[in-house]
């Protein structure tokens, strides 16, 4: 299954949430997920399924100042 | 009102900033750089709050305060510069941690805090004052910026979970943190004069690695206290 992340392919072993997704990668820090232009509410993340050719954006959230 | 002739913005407008009162949440990195272009825009009333004195590695970013001043307060090591800068500005000083009960005199809070703990409080303060928020983060090469008009547009707590957070000393120079102070600086002005292009229900991330600029847009969470 092949998705895009951060405007980059990325092959997925298997189907995933994007929950599973973000434990997979171990994504740390303050981020937001939108997919496929439509941001997901954290809430979410263990039940949005991953198909195959969405597209994904990882933005990370910044505290300094 | 020739010292904003060059602003050229209507009476109206300006007379508008002329009565607006901003309480600038740290008087830093961002803190500088935003009381610096709220003072030459014309905001009639500026708050500072700060707790922290300024020392010698602030310097290399933070343009208002002056080399004599290290060991000064930063909230009167700020209002020393505004004074100078524009004596008409009126200034309230807060040399203390930021409360809810600050917030009671201003029209907008500009978070210029430099951690996520502080950023979810001025958050939380905003939704029960139903003040608005002009948030934004800058670290390394990396920045954001968003408004929050309370109860109406997505707050912080929609976007993001709060998480104890990770420290580390990252690059923070001084084009990339004036950068984003400038645009929260827009914010403010925005607010104030042309809300409906404001960011609300979206952040602008800037990303200075590569120069590139992307918008967000969000909605009010379903789940937030908000």
């Amino acid at each position: 299954m092949h998705i895009k992340v951060n405007g980059k392919p990325v092959e997925l072993e298997y189907e995933m949430t994007l929950g599973e997704f973000v434990q997979d990668r171990a994504l740390k820090g303050m981020f937001a997920i939108e997919k496929n232009l439509k941001i997901i509410n954290k809430e979410d993340y263990s039940t949005e399924l991953l198909q195959d050719g969405d597209s994904i954006e990882i933005v990370g959230f910044v505290g300094g100042g | 009102m020739n010292r904003y002739l060059k602003n050229n913005l209507s009476k109206e407008v300006q007379e508008r900033l002329q009565s607006a009162k901003v309480l600038i949440c740290g008087c830093g990195g961002l803190g500088s750089g935003v009381i610096s272009n709220l003072a030459g825009l014309g905001i009639g009333t500026l708050g500072l709050c700060d707790f922290d004195k300024v020392e010698i590695t602030n310097l290399n970013r933070q343009f208002i305060h002056k080399y004599e001043n290290i060991g000064k307060f930063k909230t009167e090591s700020a209002q020393e510069w505004i004074k100078s800068y524009n004596p008409d500005i009126k200034i309230k000083l807060f040399t203390e941690p930021v409360k809810e009960d600050m917030f009671k005199d201003f029209d907008i809070i500009a978070d210029c805090t430099d951690n996520f703990k502080t950023k979810f409080q001025l958050n939380d303060f905003a939704l029960n004052t139903g003040k608005a928020l002009v948030h934004a983060g800058v670290q390394g090469e990396m920045g954001q910026i968003m408004s929050i008009i309370p109860h109406q547009t997505a707050c912080l707590r929609c976007v993001l979970e709060e998480k104890p957070e990770e420290t580390g000393i990252l690059k923070n120079i001084s084009p990339i943190v004036n950068t984003i102070a400038a645009i929260e600086s827009l914010e403010v002005f925005k607010l104030i004069s042309d809300k409906e292009n404001a960011l609300l229900n979206k952040v602008l991330f800037i990303n200075f690695k590569d120069y590139s600029f992307k918008t967000i847009k969000f909605s009010k969470n379903p789940h937030c206290i908000c």
